[in-house]
């Protein structure tokens, strides 16, 4: 079961923070001063949320209908007395015990109760979904959006989340969190939260030096390495920080070695990862061999340089003069490849111009450009396959025989065809606009422009203050966020729903692919 | 997703060359090499297209047995520039290649010896020039520009393939070219199709490991009979896009494809999409509708050559069992076990072989 309040305390304890020396004021400024402008398409349905919304949202819906329009939104079911109705939305367990329904349905999320297989659902539909979350007319007022005339969302503002990683204290958390639970007997029965860990990354930090080693390097003298490593960038006077780096370093085996960019890019670098929460993907509704599935976590990440945000925290640089280094979305699964990164002009205005993205419709991944984009894969696909037929199609043809072998290599004539699913962004859809939210008094803007708003998860530890640490006091609030079970109900192999991970690690992977990243001596 | 792969995808999103997605190899730009320039204003992004300047990506390994090509780029340039730019895969193996002159575009796909070419006109000024070439080994050849098709070519390169050991970006521009704002490559992009990408599209979706149970002679020799009878598979098909098809280029009063040719395309992809989603379990009523698409295709085919199909028909038959008795019994044990799963699969293989046996009929 996950423990909120323990891993407060754990976090505490061994003063976590993950915004270094960043206020949680600071680090909201700074979200809010540079965040991107985001376009929809029009015909999109679903737009992003609070995750608190997919709570209050049915309760709202279902106490608005009469009594007779209720049961088709209930869920069904079994339980020990027999078939019940529950009021949506529902949290179950793993066993699929129902945990809270309804109105009480966050009481499933209680300290002890939820585990990172529990689920949280409104129906695993996407009629269920459409009625209680999907925007039902146009701006216009119609039921059909077209270019000009998108979906206007159900909920305003657009919730945009936010959350500010310096990645020395991430990793450091990572590791720390990992050794606390081997070494504590009842650790592992503590589950992660959605807000910890997920920035396993030790593996791009070394490489072998020479032809292949016989010893490989275990992950325990990796991380080992790299907690020392950061642990030396915490001590004031320098000739004690390079003697342990060096300390460190010589830690590594013969054979290996720490790759220099992996360093600089964790040493020198800072993300704020931002969340775009949604109830349902619906992207098979546009692309036929596409999926869908209820709850939705994307995102797009900013990269800044560490320097400016110690100055910002110094209070000897703005907010507007912290230029953000590099924008990076979130497309589909990491393992395509797909997602894009691009380095953002020096200069803070131009820097502002290029802070656009679009969501895609549907599967709302978020690219850096509009018009079509095919959904393409870079697995490797060079030691792949050579000329061998899959395991079910040899075990067919033994149940069964030539024919229907037959009849699959001519249907395999015809997958070739199949052209690839894209991922469609348009100009002309609802937009936010770049920059800080609107105050909340302020009225809509008008036109395609939408409110926003932006919601900065705290993982500051002010300094000195016993009190202060990643969750920052706000149990309640961040007991949502923490959640770590799957944000839906979907669980096949094409249409599953997922927790709401960190894309931390996915992040660092693709920064330290492409980026450009300051080279540095290492010490 | 489908069976097709990203061999390379550049958007010159900033100052730095290698941001881009390839399969592994090794990126080389030339004159200018692979300095990280801060990155330009939106207008001044993309490869450079002048005399000299070249990008060129070696793939560590070489690409064999690709049957087809997806090519496609988009250019930026000023009305007044004469541009030329071209994308070669394995030298000048494959090319795609536009000239572009006072409105006027000249557009070619090379696939070896053979090629498209055509002119297009006019070209709107200001605005950016998609060019895509696409090929496939059943012998479709295809040009679009701006996402419009300018011209197709059945017969071309028939049951070929290539081997692609690198991509080169390179162009040119003469008189009359703006130094301001030199034309440029904006977006490059790369599929490939090799021979066996649908076998492995589909296994992702029904993931059973049985091939480590066969002996080397036995793996083989099932594969050397799976391409024997698609071999005989792809040439009616082949044979059919010639029937059902014509050459054609923009401004040809013909259409290019036929009605039944129309027809038999949509029915196809209807027919493999259907069974993609049947073969996921993410529909159940999918397997009804491969049949039915199943069968139009295959209608489609017998009507338009009956004795060339009979014959398809007959010499899949005549062909010796795919999987010899000794080497299907190490499988049998896998296939029993998963019986359950492979059961409704093995069904509708059963009927659909019928109804091509029917030429598309019901039976």
């Amino acid at each position: 079961m996950f423990d909120l309040e323990a891993n407060a305390r754990f976090a505490r304890d061994r003063g976590h923070n993950l915004t270094g020396p960043l206020e949680h004021e600071q680090v909201s400024a700074l979200a809010a001063h540079w965040l991107p402008e985001l376009r929809f398409h029009e015909a999109e349905l679903f737009h992003p949320i609070a995750p608190a919304t997919v709570f209050d949202a049915p309760t709202a819906l279902l106490a608005s209908l009469p009594e007779g329009a209720r049961d088709a939104l209930r869920l069904l079911r079994s339980t020990p007395t027999g078939e019940v109705r529950f009021d949506p939305p529902l949290v179950l367990s793993g066993a699929g015990d129902v945990l809270g329904n309804g109105a009480a349905a966050r009481d499933g999320l209680a300290a002890g109760a939820a585990s990172d297989e529990a689920i949280y659902t409104h129906g695993a539909n996407l009629s269920a979904s459409r009625q209680i979350f999907g925007a039902s007319t146009t701006i216009a007022g119609v039921p059909n959006p077209s270019p000009g005339d998108p979906r206007n969302p159900r909920f305003r503002p657009i919730i945009i989340g936010a959350e500010l990683r310096m990645l020395r204290e991430a990793l450091k958390h990572e590791i720390e969190l990992d050794a606390s639970r081997e070494n504590d007997p009842g650790g592992d029965e503590r589950d992660l939260d959605a807000l910890w860990g997920r920035f396993a990354v030790e593996d791009l930090f070394f490489r072998e030096t020479g032809p292949s080693n016989l010893l490989p390097l275990p992950t325990a003298t990796k991380r080992a390495v790299l907690q020392r490593m950061v642990l030396a960038l915490e001590l004031a006077d320098p000739q004690e920080r390079d003697a342990e780096l060096l300390a460190a370093r010589a830690l590594i085996p013969f054979g290996w070695e720490l790759v220099e960019r992996s360093w600089s890019a964790l040493r020198n670098y800072v993300f704020i990862e931002y969340s775009l929460f949604y109830a349902y993907n619906d992207y098979a509704s546009y692309e036929t061999l596409a999926n869908e599935h209820e709850g939705d976590v994307e995102g797009f990440c900013l990269v800044f340089e560490r320097t400016q945000l110690e100055e910002l925290a110094a209070g000897t640089r703005a907010v507007e003069d912290c230029v953000p280094h590099t924008v990076m979305t979130s497309v589909h699964e990491e393992a395509n490849d797909n997602d894009q990164l691009k380095r953002l002009p020096q200069d803070a205005a131009r820097a502002r111009d290029d802070l656009l993205l679009w969501v895609a419709l549907g599967s709302h991944a978020t690219y850096l450009t509009p018009g079509p984009h095919d959904v393409v894969d870079f697995e490797d696909i060079l030691t792949d396959y050579p000329g061998e037929l899959p395991g079910w199609a040899l075990g067919l043809i033994v149940l069964t025989g030539l024919g229907p072998a037959l009849a699959l290599l001519l249907i395999l004539a015809l997958v070739e065809h199949i052209t690839d699913s894209e991922d469609q962004t348009s100009d002309n859809g609802i937009g936010t606009g770049g920059g800080p939210p609107e105050a909340p008094e302020a009225p809509e803007p008008g036109g395609l422009a939408v409110k926003k708003a932006l919601d900065v998860i705290p993982l500051s530890n002010v300094l000195g203050n016993a009190d202060q640490n990643i969750y920052n006091g706000e149990i309640a609030r961040l007991a949502l966020r923490a959640f770590p079970g799957k944000w839906g109900g979907h669980d096949s192999l094409v249409n599953h729903s997922s927790p709401w991970e960190n894309k931390t690690a996915r992040y660092f992977r693709n920064f330290v692919s492409y980026g450009d990243i300051r080279a540095e001596v290492i010490l | 997703m489908g069976a097709w792969t990203s061999a390379f995808l550049h958007q010159f999103l900033d100052g730095n060359p290698a941001n881009c997605r390839a399969l592994p190899g090794t990126l080389t730009v030339v004159p200018d090499g692979m300095a990280v320039v801060p990155t330009p204003p939106p207008g001044e992004r993309g490869f450079k297209l002048a005399n000299g300047h070249t990008l060129h990506h070696g793939f560590d390994q070489m690409i064999g047995d690709v049957i087809g090509i997806d090519a496609q780029f988009q250019v930026d340039f000023n009305p007044q520039d004469r541009v030329s730019a071209r994308l070669d895969l394995s030298g000048h193996d494959i090319s795609l290649l536009a000239d572009l002159m006072q409105g006027v575009a000249r557009v070619q796909l090379h696939l070896g010896s053979e090629q498209l070419a055509t002119s297009v006109e006019p070209i709107p000024p200001g605005s950016p020039f998609r060019l895509r070439g696409r090929w496939h080994t059943h012998g479709q050849a295809h040009l679009w520009v701006n996402g419009a098709l300018v011209q197709y070519r059945p017969g071309l390169v028939v049951g070929g393939s290539f081997s692609v050991t690198d991509l080169r970006l390179s162009g040119r521009s003469g008189n009359g070219t703006t130094a301001a704002s030199p034309p440029r490559l904006r977006a490059v992009s790369v599929k490939l199709l090799r021979r066996d990408d649908p076998i492995g599209y589909l296994d992702e979706l029904l993931p059973i490991p049985a091939g480590d149970q066969l002996t080397p002679e036995c793996a083989r020799r099932i594969a050397d009979r799976q391409r024997e009878a698609m071999g005989l598979i792809r040439a009616f098909m082949a044979a059919s896009v010639m029937r059902l098809t014509r050459a054609w280029s923009e401004g040809d009063t013909h259409e290019p494809f036929s009605p039944e040719a129309v027809r038999a395309h949509e029915a196809a992809v209807a027919a493999a999409r259907e069974f993609v989603l049947f073969l996921s379990g993410r529909d159940d009523d999918a397997r009804d509708r491969v049949l039915d698409r199943l069968g139009v295709f295959l209608g489609v085919l017998e009507e338009a050559d009956p004795q060339g199909y009979a014959d398809l028909v007959a010499a899949l038959e005549a062909l010796p069992p795919t999987i010899d008795p000794e080497c299907a019994a190490p499988i049998d044990p896998i296939a029993q076990a998963h019986a359950e799963r492979l059961g409704p699969v093995a069904a509708l293989l059963e009927e659909a072989w019928m109804k091509a046996r029917a030429g598309g009929s019901d039976v």
